[in-house]
């Protein structure tokens, strides 16, 4: 048998930290001026732009259909001839080393023709199309990842002055200029269209005709961001009720109401992270505290499974110690878990970019917060929470039978005991509370 | 449960996730990517090209069958062989063991049948690519590139056309006409077929997947459609008719308008006449040429509705004009008795009627069939009654974008799986196998469930199946560590695997269901992204269980029983 770790001698320590990191959280959010609600929340308008210099203009004269493309670093130009034919051509980015090579390469199609911008741009810079370009209607421009020309953030928000308070932020590394800009709505109508069209043309005119790449656009009108916001909290709540039912239904209500407390804590602590950070709230950074919900419950649930079965096996010890054995049991699995979990969200916030890397990083603080709570918090609650209710009912018996010394008595031992000191004193009553627990399982 | 029962289980359920599979396989690895193009197309594109690739097979046919009739038909033709066979067993002929270009040709009575034929076969294929794709596991807009957009229907502004608050008939009828009317429009642009569906009430969305340039697609949602009366040139149509059949390639320009001048007098211009056919779209049937200027605008329409011929019985449709548009018909009609009304949507002529007399506010029109006169009367009331749609949420994604983001994913997701599997193996070793191969077979259920639901594959759902990759060992680490404790007791192999699986059970399915309610009310918030996540999530969540406790313990079994293992490989420091 390993050596039982005493887990629940420093619960008022734990306590204390989480207090201190609860008051924390919730005074740095409101330092930081609140949640900083994303596109989902808060109606508005926002997109995901890249800069990048103009390498060449691809225009068609010819009547037929003819669709232009640049994806997976090969440039394929399809030609829908008016007698049903398909005709393609792709050229590999990586056959070519600058762009007048390609576009050399590109004049044997009829009617094709290709204004070269900057000709020395390698062809290996060239930027794929955000979409593909219908050549019998529009010219497509070409772009290429210059040598970082190194735009920051309060330059766009310069050039951006105009059209009330955006928000911008960049989006993975420096060198590849993108940005995610945010308009909140203005209530005017047609407000996306225009608002886009505004921005499109001020960047535009700073940094020169089709510099600017809108890869991503989202609008997201007022009811909708209000009828989501309104959908989480009724959803969050109504989940949280039905777990309560759940455990109270499989355990006791104490472990529900020591595992919900816990929870409570878990998405206290991760939401005050979120706003410490601010990181954009989204609709993804719900799923990851919900997530963590579950997550921090499993992990609970695990121990508190073992407490209920320990019960059962060590009626002779006192439920501090069944505590104890029952986390120092369930530790290694606990760990562990975290670690696989932890590996796996660490990949996707390595590999990932924009929303979804915010998502990993309030997944990993989740973890730890998780593993954290179902520990030091969740049992140790459970503990305070059965002791304080057995003294009650116990101060309730005296009260019934007119003694008025064994409370006092009680209250003395369970000082005591969370001492760890004076083992006399603790005899006779835990004595009694072992009979009393044996019949009240019977 | 016995051993047996719990390989057959196993086994079972295997293979239902083989097939269910299967299509997405079949369709990412094996379908080639022209055929996926082509079947993304809206079927009236699928129909235009498989007659202009019907043409095209027989001109070939034609012109080997004169230059070497007696050559072998090559395999891309033996669709033909197969209807050839057929043939013969009708006609009760020897079937000649090979076939030549000539007797393929011979076995067509006349070009029509043929052209007929190798169309049918074409359609049907795309068509049957195009049912396939929308078995399988879809990518997200925001890994495939494209567009959703959530439109609601202004019920403020149906008030206002209706003067009175509208009933909830009114309001799903102002809906599906709006519907009507987008779907009406979708062949206006090319590359994918927008999905366009009703969501709740008032709410329509549509997504087109692919790579739809927005501003496009704010011009076909912003137009508003156009419903006209158009009085038919019947000398015009007979001289264009002549002149297209003499003339080939593109003729017109895109408002209609012949390439060539001299065909047409100024002021007239040409239109489809469209029927809607079996494939569910408008059927191209003839050209009609009309005159540009409308000689009524359907904004007068205040009604119209289907019913019968007190004599005949046949369905009539009836429709009200406003007094305005009353003295306009009247106008229109009294100086063209005798000649044809076209009812022209968005370009589109849909039906025509011929005036027999000067008509004010109330017309009748005869001459349809049932479904034709509904599918006529809703186009008509479509002009009576358009409802104000506002944009709730719009979202565009380019398709290089989500490229990237499927790298990303696919990456993250490799590293992830390689590290927990690596970290497993460390750590338990032997045993370390065992979970392994149910986390595989994890995620092998996952995509097959996934896939099977038809649930659209989001980034979000990608880090729900990543996320579920770091879980769902769980449950094998529950088992395990309490295998551990019973072996470390002194319990023999087989004792400890038995009571650590049995006491680990209720352990498992506590934590587990738990888990499972936060993930299905995570799936009620909002829409697509998180949806996407929490079904991951919670198909995760039932197939780890069900590989922890079927699987782990059939292998577990398996290496006891079978391979007579007498020492638990399960950590380190352990005997």
């Amino acid at each position: 048998m390993k050596r039982v770790i005493n887990f629940t001698k420093i619960r008022f320590i734990m306590f204390a930290v989480s207090a201190v990191l609860i008051i924390a959280a919730i005074g740095g959010t409101f330092g930081m001026g609140g949640l900083n609600l994303g596109i989902d929340f808060q109606s508005g308008l926002s997109q995901r732009v890249q800069i990048a210099p103009v390498a060449m203009e691809v225009s068609y004269v010819g009547d037929e259909e003819v669709r232009f493309n640049i994806l997976n670093e090969e440039v394929s130009i399809d030609i829908f001839t008016n007698d049903g034919k398909t005709e393609s051509y792709n050229y590999l980015l990586a056959d070519y080393v600058s762009a007048a090579e390609l576009s050399q390469a590109m004049m044997e199609i009829p009617s094709l023709t290709v204004n070269l911008v900057a000709a020395d741009s390698p062809a290996s810079a060239l930027l794929s199309l955000a979409f593909l370009v219908d050549l019998s209607e529009d010219t497509a421009i070409v772009n290429y990842s210059g040598s970082g020309s190194g735009i920051a953030i309060e330059e766009i928000r310069n050039v951006l002055a105009g059209i009330g308070e955006p928000q911008i932020q960049i989006v993975g590394n420096d060198d590849a200029q993108e940005f995610l800009i945010r308009l909140e709505d203005d209530g005017s109508s047609n407000f996306s269209e225009t608002a886009s069209a505004k921005m499109f043309s001020l960047l535009e005119g700073e940094y020169g005709t089709g510099t600017v790449i809108v890869k991503q656009s989202d609008y997201v009108g007022p009811r909708f961001s209000s009828d989501l916001g309104k959908s989480v909290i009724f959803l969050v709540g109504l989940a949280l009720a039905l777990i309560l039912v759940y455990i109270w239904i499989r355990f006791e209500l104490a472990y529900a109401v020591s595992a919900i407390i816990a929870l409570t804590h878990d998405v206290i602590l991760l939401i005050g992270f979120i706003g410490l950070t601010q990181m954009d709230v989204v609709t993804a950074t719900v799923a990851a505290v919900l997530t963590i919900v579950g997550y921090s419950l499993n992990d609970t649930i695990v121990v508190f499974d073992r407490i209920r079965e320990n019960r059962q096996l060590m009626r002779d010890a006192d439920l501090k110690t069944i505590v104890n054995t029952s986390i120092t049991q369930s530790l290694s699995r606990t760990l562990i878990t975290s670690v696989t979990t932890l590996l796996a969200v660490t990949a996707i916030y390595v590999f990932a970019t924009g929303q979804i890397r915010d998502f990993a990083l309030a997944m990993m603080v989740g973890v730890v917060i998780g593993t954290y709570s179902s520990i030091f918090i969740a049992s140790p609650v459970l503990l305070g929470w059965i002791n304080s209710r057995r003294k009650r009912k116990l101060a309730k018996d005296n009260l019934k039978y007119g003694s008025t010394t064994a409370p006092k008595k009680v209250e003395d031992d369970s000082e005591a005991s969370d001492e760890g000191t004076s083992a006399k004193i603790v005899e006779i009553p835990s004595a009694e509370r072992k009979m009393k627990g044996k019949r009240k399982r019977k | 449960m016995s051993k047996r029962g719990r390989l057959l289980i196993v086994l079972i359920v295997v293979i239902v996730c083989g097939v269910f599979l299967w299509p997405t396989y079949n369709w990412y690895f094996n379908v080639p990517q022209d055929m996926k193009d082509l079947s993304a197309a809206s079927r009236e594109q699928i129909r235009e090209y498989s007659v202009t690739m019907a043409e095209n097979d027989l001109e070939e046919l034609q012109t080997l069958a004169v230059s070497k009739p007696e050559s072998i038909i090559s395999a891309k033709y033996d669709f033909l062989v197969d209807y050839a066979e057929d043939q013969y067993k009708i006609e009760d002929k020897d079937a000649p063991p090979q076939w030549s270009v000539k007797d393929i040709l011979a076995t067509f009575n006349n070009r029509d049948r043929a052209l007929k034929t190798i169309e049918e076969y074409y359609a049907n294929l795309l068509l049957g690519y195009k049912d396939d794709r929308e078995n399988v596991l879809q990518l997200g807009l925001d890994l495939s590139g494209g567009m959703s957009i959530l439109l609601e229907a202004d019920m403020e502004s149906l008030e206002e056309r209706l003067q009175h608050p509208p009933t909830s008939d009114e309001q799903a009828a102002a809906v599906s006409q709006a519907i009507e009317i987008l779907n009406n429009r979708i062949d206006k642009f090319g590359v994918t077929e927008p999905q366009i569906r009703k969501q709740g009430d008032t709410e329509i969305a549509i997504e087109i997947p692919g790579a739809a340039d927005p501003d496009r697609v704010n011009s076909f949602l912003n137009g508003k459609g156009s419903l006209n009366f158009h009085i038919v040139n019947d000398e015009g149509t007979s001289a264009w008719n002549a002149y297209k059949s003499s003339n080939g390639g593109k003729l017109l320009d895109d408002d209609g308008h012949p390439l060539d001048g001299d065909v047409l007098e100024a002021g007239l211009v040409v239109r489809g006449f469209y029927t809607k056919d079996s494939y569910g779209v408008d059927q191209y049937q003839r050209d009609l040429v009309v005159y540009e200027e409308p000689g009524l605008d359907g904004v007068h329409i205040v009604n119209a509705q289907v019913g019968s011929d007190p004599v005949t019985g046949r369905p009539v449709i009836n429709f009200t004009l406003d007094k305005e548009g009353g003295e306009i018909f009247f106008q229109l009609t009294s100086s063209n008795v005798g000649n044809t009304l076209a009812i022209v949507l968005d370009d589109k002529a849909k039906a025509g009627a011929r005036i027999s007399e000067a008509i004010r506010e109330s017309v009748r029109m005869s001459g349809f069939e049932r479904s034709e006169a509904n599918d006529l009367a809703l186009v008509l009331r479509t002009a009576a009654m358009p409802v104000d749609l506002n944009v709730v949420n719009q979202q565009s994604v380019g398709a290089s974008l989500g490229e990237d983001s499927i790298q990303e994913g696919l990456r993250a997701i490799t590293i992830g799986f390689l590290l927990v599997i690596v970290f497993m193996l460390i750590y338990y070793k032997g045993s370390g196998f065992v979970a392994d191969i149910a986390l595989a077979l994890n995620v092998f259920f996952i995509i097959a469930i996934l896939s099977v639901f038809n649930l659209t594959l989001t980034l979000t759902s990608i880090a729900g199946l990543i996320l579920t990759v770091g879980m769902a060992v769980d449950a094998n680490v529950i088992i395990f560590e309490r295998i551990k404790e019973e072996y470390r007791l002194g319990k023999s192999v087989e004792a400890s695997v038995k009571a650590g699986f049995s006491k680990a059970f209720w352990t498992v399915v506590d934590a587990n269901l738990t888990t499972l309610i936060a993930a299905l009310f995570l799936s009620q918030i909002g829409t697509g992204p998180v949806q996407g996540f929490a079904y991951t999530l919670a198909v995760g969540i039932v197939s780890s269980m069900f590989t922890a406790l079927f699987v782990s313990r059939l292998l577990f079994d398996f290496g006891i029983q079978q391979l007579h293992v007498k020492k638990l490989s399960i950590g380190w420091r352990i005997k």
